[in-house]
């Protein structure tokens, strides 16, 4: 896997929100620690090359339980794609704010 | 990981769970028991965890990445755990019914503490797959070398490394069963049940990696059934399941405590005592005030 799966499935999510009344992480309520929130973390990290702290940490706290995959009806890997990108983001392969990469390395 | 398992401790301290153990433990076999060390672990996670709960509102914390806070895990890990003793350890017991059960079902199997590891799934859920690749290559030459050909798994994070990641990264080619799965084959057709004894209901919180990753759903609803329990499903059950918060533990210990706390009180409603079959959902649900009982309890009681 890589992340051109990572983008591929991302790419897919059309932010329809079904996922996202079964993630126990959403608790927070800040969109960015719900599947949909985290999906548009790793698409605006991947084609504007921007992430906050806050967004990283919504990766890190993903629970990789997959409550939302079953919810989705694009059948959409959202934990899969969230480990994968956390290992994307520690070898230094997606090009964000050194300041916000710091945390994760 | 040094030691071998994500909290430094030393192995030796996590394998000598059978100490006291009534029955022999056979070590010339292929079948071979693999508990994966994450039941024995659960204590010391608990210490940790608490420790790191009090230290995440203070400004220090802050100040700490996110990896930052995984990984110094391992170091307050090796410091706190220290004085647990090995016979002072809780969660042997559990490890303990479950050799008794699968003897008492005269299932065939093996222990042999060296080739008995943790999987190296944090690894593989924090994103590096190099080292978690690295690990895994480790603990499956041994198996093999050893010439193990089927090992019995005990909790859902160890069955879903070695059935499922062990043969996409390594090499590794021995059959995974679950012993779950193995002790619902035993108890068919046979009169090993006490249902009389057992009348109480019971209610079923799914580990989301049973549930949602490996499909054991049925499987322990059938053998509570068996040995004469009633379950009651509570909202979010099978497939539906909702996560412990376990998982996050490392990284944010109060952020997991806000989420076991929902999932709590969903299990709560049912007004039944709580069964589970997971050493990360039992240890976080009791760091967090709620007790709740591992399923080869209520199996021992059943049929021994
Ligand atoms: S349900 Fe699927 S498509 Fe809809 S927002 Fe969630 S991930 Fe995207
Ligand atoms: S896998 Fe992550 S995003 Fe999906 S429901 Fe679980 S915590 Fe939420």
């Amino acid at each position: 896997m890589s992340l051109e799966f990572v983008l591929k499935e991302v790419s897919r999510c059309s932010f329809c929100g079904f996922c996202e009344h079964v993630c126990p992480t959403l608790v927070r309520y800040t969109r960015h620690f719900g599947p949909r929130g985290r999906i548009q973390t790793i698409l605006f990290a991947l084609k504007n090359n921007l992430a906050t702290e806050k967004s990283i940490e919504g990766l890190y706290t993903c629970l990789t339980c997959n409550a939302c995959r079953i919810q989705c009806p694009g059948d959409i890997k959202i934990a899969e794609v969230v480990r994968e990108f956390r290992n994307s983001l520690r070898r230094g392969e997606v090009d964000i704010d050194e300041k916000v990469l710091k945390e994760v390395r | 990981m040094r030691s071998g398992n994500p909290l430094g401790i030393e192995k030796s301290v996590l394998t000598k769970w059978h100490k006291g153990l009534t029955m022999e433990l056979n070590s010339n076999g292929d079948t071979l028991l693999f508990t994966g060390l994450l039941y024995q672990m659960v204590p010391f996670i608990t210490r940790v965890t608490r420790f790191l709960e009090k230290l995440e509102s203070t400004i220090f914390e802050r100040f700490l990445g996110v990896y930052g806070r995984a990984s110094r895990y391992t170091s307050f890990g090796a410091l706190l755990s220290m004085n647990i003793k090995p016979d002072k350890n809780p969660y042997f017991n559990k490890v303990k019914n479950i050799a008794v059960i699968l003897s008492s079902l005269r299932i065939d199997f093996i222990y042999r503490e060296e080739l008995d590891n943790y999987s190296g799934i944090l690894l593989f859920d924090m994103g590096d797959d190099e080292k978690f690749r690295e690990h895994a290559t480790h603990v499956s030459q041994l198996l093999e070398k050893a010439k193990i050909n089927r090992v019995i798994t005990i909790d859902p994070h160890t069955t879903y490394a070695l059935k499922i990641l062990y043969p996409e990264y390594t090499d590794f080619d021995i059959e995974v069963v679950n012993y779950l799965e193995i002790i619902l084959e035993n108890l068919k057709g046979e009169k090993e049940a006490n249902s009389e004894k057992h009348v109480d209901g019971v209610t079923i919180h799914d580990p989301c990696f049973y549930a949602r990753y490996l499909e054991i759903i049925d499987q322990p609803r059938e053998i509570l059934k068996k040995i004469g329990y009633d379950h009651i499903e509570v909202k979010n059950s099978r497939r539906m399941t909702s996560c412990c918060g376990g998982p996050i533990e490392s990284i944010s210990p109060v952020f997991s405590h806000e989420i076991a706390k929902n999932r709590i009180a969903e299990l709560k409603s049912s007004n039944y005592q709580t069964v589970t079959m997971c050493p990360v959902c039992i240890g976080n649900f009791e760091r967090c005030g709620y007790s709740i009982r591992d399923i080869s309890d209520l199996i021992l009681k059943g049929i021994v």
